[in-house]
């Protein structure tokens, strides 16, 4: 008997815990929240906005196919003066309980961005269910409730909608809260986050998305302004996050062509002058002509080298319009601190306090150097060719 | 031993206890001894007295049972060498040698005489002597010999044993034509005197488990013994796991025994049974050894994966919707959450009722005959497969899980290793729906603990997995080409614990004595 | 009870393996050079395991207890091994609460801890009670190989992730002081290796196996270099300091296509495995040692008595992290040198000068338990409850917030 109970004892003791399931919520009383929401009224209230999926039975439904499923989502908001007490409000109004474990959204209207997001962020990344990869987004001139509200064709929500808008336009849409936690952590460098703005349909109702941008942050977490696409493009360049864009370069006096770039690739390296960095931004890629609007014989030596310049020299001036943005606006958003940093760890201890200015006058210097790799099919442009110019 | 603390009580029983006769000893009068010998067969009709009158003063009589003994070989071999022999000769056993080799020594005692007759053999008795000779020329019913419906292979031989028990020795004899291969017969049970064989080879299986497989043999004290004789041999009697293995296919056991296990044949029974036993060789098929070695590791591969989601996946299930969503891709858990909706039972109810019923189907299926079979499977796959997800009683994602989770429990090659796995997965069913990932994590740390404490005849049932010290993996997870493998995995590192007393006595058995 | 040679391996490496969950500590002070602090605080774990096979080598078939005895004399060995079992067990609880403070980070929400601690250690007190160091060296040798194959995978599927200027400059913010710093966060984990004087007799064969044990040990440092290494390269030094389980967070964000993503429930089973074995090592050793000290022939009984005190000491501090800071303060800068390096090399230089006297060498024994007067006993329990209470009231006095 006693070997018996040698080896019932543990089951008894797990027996006597059966009183348990402490931590069981049926996934039917649960709220899953797919996108989440930041606004500041113009009241100084915050306004937190879940978009929680409403699941719908398909018992009705005689085939039983889960692939014709319908999906629907619904926004619930809650205000407060606090961002907690805001999200606090959320709960009360629902009837399962809230479950963040896969929401990889979350939309920041631009006057909450603006006011600053050290409070949310700390949530964020306390939050156990929460991921890493999750993506952040600002909405341009909007509100984060009108972007959850709105009606996404394409998606089944309007935040998988801008998830993978964010994804298509380059940045590494889940990777954005890292690199914004990344950022946040580099003295030095100035964190970003992607914008969208909504805009209104012509001759309907409806509300487009539109991928718009970057928003740049300063040390406090409150946004201070905003790249506009060509320099978002320079900025996924410079920091190795694109690897392809289309341009359109204009040639002196003959009109434009029309180029995919690809296999982008960017180095940065810097040298201290009298104490003084100095860096040399040379860019390098691969170009297919796509569309060529001018008379210029690409087939030709000197033709095709002329476009080859004027591409060149626009790449050179794009990245230069956006690097002096950022030295103006004295946020550091490539990481040209880290460059210092890894080359001269000694110096810039000494330098680190006072980088923001510093930035701004360090002397930046930009070569490109592009490839032409393909002209299309044809050489010349068809409607262009007897042109006698 | 748990067993024997059961209550002894012989006014329960509902048998009368059998008593070994005293020995009685033969006489050399021929017609005592036959008075004698119906005696004991009284009421037999099926036994046969011939008696044979010789010239001069001999006298013979055989006694065999009608449907063990062909009478032509009886008369071809025996009675017409001895009636055409030359006359003056007086006869003696040593006649009778040189005409059938299957022949006994001389058995005086008539208790012995009897039980030889009652298992088959032809008993010949001479006047003026004290003994007789049992021949063995029987020759009783058989089937042909057939491929076994259990263990079917693809390519490799395609015979399987029969109930013969000769017949079997020659299988295994065809298979390992080696004169190591020892084959020691035994006679087991009170009342059903069976034999049974143990078969190993001399310089191989170590000297330690063959002499365990002996005294366990003849330790046990059941009625009768048969297939099941395994439960009296085993080391752990409560666990899930097999701790011997058994076949119908010769080519198992022969190369079985050349990895220096041993083989128990019995008399009546077409399944040999093999040990020690090991866990992996439970998920082994006679097909990885005549497939080609990376088809076979890789389907090893499988057969492994399967096998641990026969035994998790509807626990994974549990815990992973109604504990951790937040592991389940977003899609999925969208998918889950509305095929869920409506759904009045919470999940562990789901899935408890759906494999109850599968485990139902199983059982169902297995006992009808084929004609009513098909019509199991339809109601079966109908009722609770499409009507209890339309009516909205069970989700659709729930018979996904519970039928994968029941192909899988039948890939395990050896059934009874299966069976181990179904019945695992309940446990852990109850653990999950209690502390989640958790309790699957702990119960299976259980199911490690319990796995590496488990030993079959001193070999740890993990073996080589465990205690491995300079033993080869090449033939586990993957299977290492033939001419990689030429070291002989050793069954037992260590000297088996003293296992001596530890066959079980059958509890029926003890409480009659 | 017997190990093989190749148990002792992967028992070494799983009690060392510890799946880095004090490395944001270190990260905290070293930054980019956490790897480096990392190497250097398993070259110092190194020492200690080197110690403890110099110490029970050379008495096959007795563990620490009967070998100090020995080498030492009955009483002043009985009083050498007393700060030695009452720290343990501070240990023991300090482990069992960083597991189970992790398994209710990752899987439970309102759970009480208690009911995790119970369950928790109601399975390894089983597991240390079938068949005591046994199961937990044989469960060792399968989970082993798994945990290596996990941390394969974890870094095979994080290689996209991976961005290599964040491990640079190297060596150049981090001051020697601050390195040394970083390294004793680490150190603790590494102290565990002198545990090994009390299954070191146990082995079946001796010879050989301290390779083994050497290569079991480098395996766990080495895997913990590398995802030291990884967890820097993906997150980068900044965020990666801030991180609690930095591992956790490496494993969760792994997603390779839209298919292969969220496998941490992998992650941390074999997690609560290492724990598992790590728990059941400790505990085997307390209650055997303690059986062996006090002369208790039964000493499975010991496994309540111990597991209840610890289930009791998981609960008396209040998280992990002020522990940590408690351990960081006065413990490790002064107990763990003190028990793990200066008394082994003092009691390898007893061995060695006992050894020239005394040159016999026992060969296939088993460690027993040796006879005890009913006063020792009851002494023996008394000084044991002394020792502890000192510890603890260190805990409580310095400690409980």
């Amino acid at each position: 008997m006693r070997w018996m109970l040698h080896k019932l004892l543990p089951l008894l003791v797990l027996s006597c815990l059966l009183t348990g399931c402490w931590d069981r919520v049926e996934l039917n009383d649960r709220a899953v929240i797919l996108g989440w929401g930041m606004d500041k009224e113009q009241d100084g209230q915050y306004l937190a906005s879940a978009m929680i999926f409403i699941p719908q039975s398909n018992n009705n439904n005689s085939d039983g196919d889960l692939a014709s499923l319908s999906k629907h989502f619904e926004v619930f908001t809650g205000k407060g003066r606090s961002i907690m007490e805001a999200a606090n409000q959320i709960q009360p109004k629902l009837s399962r309980t809230i479950f963040a474990g896969n929401r990889r959204m979350i939309v920041i209207g631009e006057s909450m961005a603006r006011d600053g997001l050290s409070n949310i962020l700390d949530e964020y990344s306390r939050n156990k269910d929460v991921r890493l990869r999750t993506d952040m987004i600002i909405v341009e001139k909007g509100t984060a409730l009108s972007l959850l509200k709105m009606v996404y064709p394409l998606e089944d929500s309007p935040a998988t909608g801008a998830l993978k808008i964010h994804e298509n336009t380059g940045g590494l849409a889940d990777k954005a809260m890292v690199y914004f936690l990344q950022a946040i952590n580099d003295p030095g460098k100035s964190p970003t986050l992607p914008q969208l703005s909504l805009s209104s349909k012509e001759q309907s109702q409806k509300q487009e998305m539109q991928m718009t941008g970057i928003a740049v942050f300063d040390n406090n977490l409150k946004m201070k302004y905003k790249l506009n696409v060509d320099e978002t493009h320079s900025f996924f360049w410079l920091t190795k996050k694109i690897n392809k864009f289309s341009i359109t370069v204009p040639i002196k006096e003959k009109g434009v062509i029309n180029v995919d770039m690809h296999r982008l690739s960017s180095k940065i390296a810097v040298k201290l002058v009298d104490g003084k960095p100095q860096f040399e931004v040379k860019l390098k890629g691969d170009v297919m002509i796509v569309e060529n609007e001018t008379a210029l014989h690409l087939d030709q030596m000197e033709d095709f080298r002329k476009v080859k310049e004027a591409l060149n020299l626009k790449c050179k001036t794009d990245m230069e319009a956006f690097l002096h943005h950022i030295q103006q606006e004295k946020t550091d958003v490539v990481g040209f601190n880290g460059y210092i940093h890894r080359k001269y760890p000694r110096t810039w201890r000494k330098m680190e306090p006072t980088w923001g200015p510093d930035f701004a006058h360090a002397s930046i210097k930009v070569q490109a150097n592009m490839t032409l790799r393909q002209i299309g099919l044809t050489g010349t442009s068809i409607e262009n060719e007897e042109d006698p110019d | 031993m748990v067993l024997s603390n059961l209550p002894r009580n012989p006014s329960r029983s509902d048998q009368t206890p059998y008593h070994e006769p005293d020995s009685i000893h033969l006489t050399d009068d021929l017609d005592q001894t036959e008075h004698a010998i119906r005696d004991i067969f009284e009421d037999c009709t099926d036994v046969i007295f011939r008696h044979l009158e010789l010239e001069g003063p001999s006298r013979l009589l055989f006694v065999y049972l009608q449907g063990f003994t062909d009478p032509h070989i009886l008369n071809l071999d025996i009675i017409k060498p001895l009636s055409e022999r030359n006359r003056d000769e007086p006869f003696t056993a040593d006649i009778l040698k040189t005409l059938v080799s299957s022949i006994s020594e001389p058995i005086t005692d008539i208790n012995l005489v009897a039980g030889e007759i009652a298992c088959g053999a032809i008993v010949c008795f001479s006047q003026g002597e004290a003994a007789a000779y049992s021949i063995e020329i029987s020759q009783p019913p058989k089937r042909n010999i057939e491929e076994p419906s259990n263990e079917v292979v693809v390519r490799g031989p395609r015979e399987g044993f029969i109930e013969d028990l000769n017949t079997n020795i020659t299988m295994l004899r065809r298979a390992l034509p080696n004169p190591t291969l020892k084959t020691e017969a035994f006679r087991v049970g009170k009342t059903a005197k069976r034999k049974i064989v143990i078969a190993y080879l001399k310089n191989i299986a170590p000297v330690d488990i063959v002499n365990e497989v002996r005294e366990r043999i003849q330790n046990i004290t059941a009625d009768q013994v048969s297939n099941y004789m395994e439960e009296f041999i085993e080391d752990s009697a409560f666990t899930l796991f097999p701790q011997i293995q058994n076949t119908e296919r010769p080519d198992i056991v022969s190369s079985s025994l050349l990895e220096g296990k041993v083989a128990i044949l019995i008399d009546g029974n077409p399944f040999v049974l093999i040990l020690p036993m090991t866990l992996l060789s439970g998920l082994q098929a006679a097909d990885d050894y005549y497939e080609r070695f990376i088809y076979t590791s890789a389907i090893r591969a499988v057969r492994l994966i399967l096998f641990l989601i026969s035994i998790y996946l509807p626990s994974l299930y549990i815990s992973i919707t109604s504990y951790h969503p937040q592991m389940l891709p977003t899609n999925l858990l969208l998918s889950i959450l509305s095929a869920r909706e409506g759904i009045p039972l919470p999940v562990v109810f789901e899935v408890l009722i759906m494999e109850f019923m599968f485990e139902g189907l199983r059982e169902a299926g297995l006992r009808l005959p084929k004609q009513i079979g098909s019509a199991v499977s339809i109601v079966g796959a109908l009722v609770i497969g499409q009507a209890a997800v339309q009516a909205g009683i069970v989700s659709a994602p729930m018979v996904i899980v519970v039928a994968a989770t029941g192909i899988s429990s039948f890939a395990a090659p050896r059934y009874n290793v299966g069976t181990a796995a179904r019945m695992l997965r309940f446990p852990m069913l109850i653990l999950a729906a209690l502390f989640g990932l958790f309790g699957i994590i702990m119960g299976s740390i259980l199911l490690i603990v319990h796995l590496t404490n488990l030993s079959s005849y001193g070999t740890p049932y993990l073996s080589p997995l465990v205690d491995r010290e300079g033993q080869s993996l090449r033939d586990t997870f993957i299977r290492a080409p033939r001419w990689m493998m030429h070291r002989r995995p050793r069954p037992a590192v260590r000297k088996s614990p003293p296992l001596s007393g530890k066959s079980r006595s059958n509890p029926r058995e003890e409480r009659n004595s | 009870m017997k190990l093989t040679r190749t148990q002792m391996m992967w028992l070494v490496f799983c009690i060392n393996v510890g799946l880095p969950i004090y490395l944001s500590g270190t990260m905290n002070v070293t930054k980019q050079d956490a790897w480096f602090s990392v190497i250097l605080a398993g070259a110092a774990g190194f020492i200690v395991l080197a110690l403890a096979v110099r110490n029970a080598k050379y008495f096959p078939g007795q563990t620490f207890i009967e070998f100090t005895q020995e080498v030492l004399g009955k009483w002043v060995g009985r009083f050498w091994v007393l700060p030695y079992l009452a720290f343990w067990m501070i240990s023991l609880g300090n482990i069992l609460r960083s597991v189970v403070d992790f398994i209710i980070m990752a899987l439970f929400k309102e759970t009480p801890l208690t009911a995790v601690v119970i369950v928790l250690f109601v399975v390894v007190a089983f597991a240390v009670a079938t068949n005591g160091i046994n199961t937990i060296a044989r469960c060792a040798e399968l989970m082993g190989p798994l945990i290596v194959l996990m941390f394969l995978c974890i870094y095979i599927l994080n290689l996209s992730n991976l961005d290599f200027t964040f491990l640079l400059p190297v060596a150049a913010d981090t001051s020697p002081l601050n390195m040394a710093r970083g390294t004793f966060t680490m150190m603790e984990m590494y102290g565990d290796s002198y545990l090994l004087v009390m299954v070191f007799g146990f082995l079946n064969k001796q010879k050989g196996v301290t390779p083994k044990i050497y290569v079991g040990f480098t395996l766990a440092v080495g895997l913990m270099v590398l995802t030291t290494t990884f967890i820097l390269l993906t997150f980068g030094p900044g965020l990666a300091a801030k991180m609690q389980y930095p591992l956790y967070e490496l494993v969760r964000y792994i997603e390779v296509g839209e298919f292969l993503q969220r496998i941490e429930v992998v992650m941390i089973a074999l997690w609560v495995c290492s724990a598992f074995i790590k728990l059941g090592f400790y505990l085997f050793c307390l209650s055997y040692g303690t059986a062996q000290w006090l002369g208790i022939k039964k000493w499975k009984l010991l496994i309540i008595p111990i597991s209840l005190l610890a289930i009791w000491a998981a609960g008396l501090t209040t998280s992990l992290l002020t522990t940590r800071a408690l351990l960081l303060r006065y413990i490790d800068p002064v107990i763990l040198p003190l028990l793990y390096f200066i008394l082994p090399v003092i009691l390898w230089i007893m061995i060695l000068l006992h050894r020239r006297k005394n040159q016999k060498v026992q060969t296939g024994v088993v460690p027993t338990i040796p006879k005890a007067s009913m006063g020792w006993k009851w002494s023996g329990v008394t000084l044991l409850i002394l020792m502890l209470s000192m510890y603890y009231y260190m805990y409580i006095r310095y400690f409980k917030v």
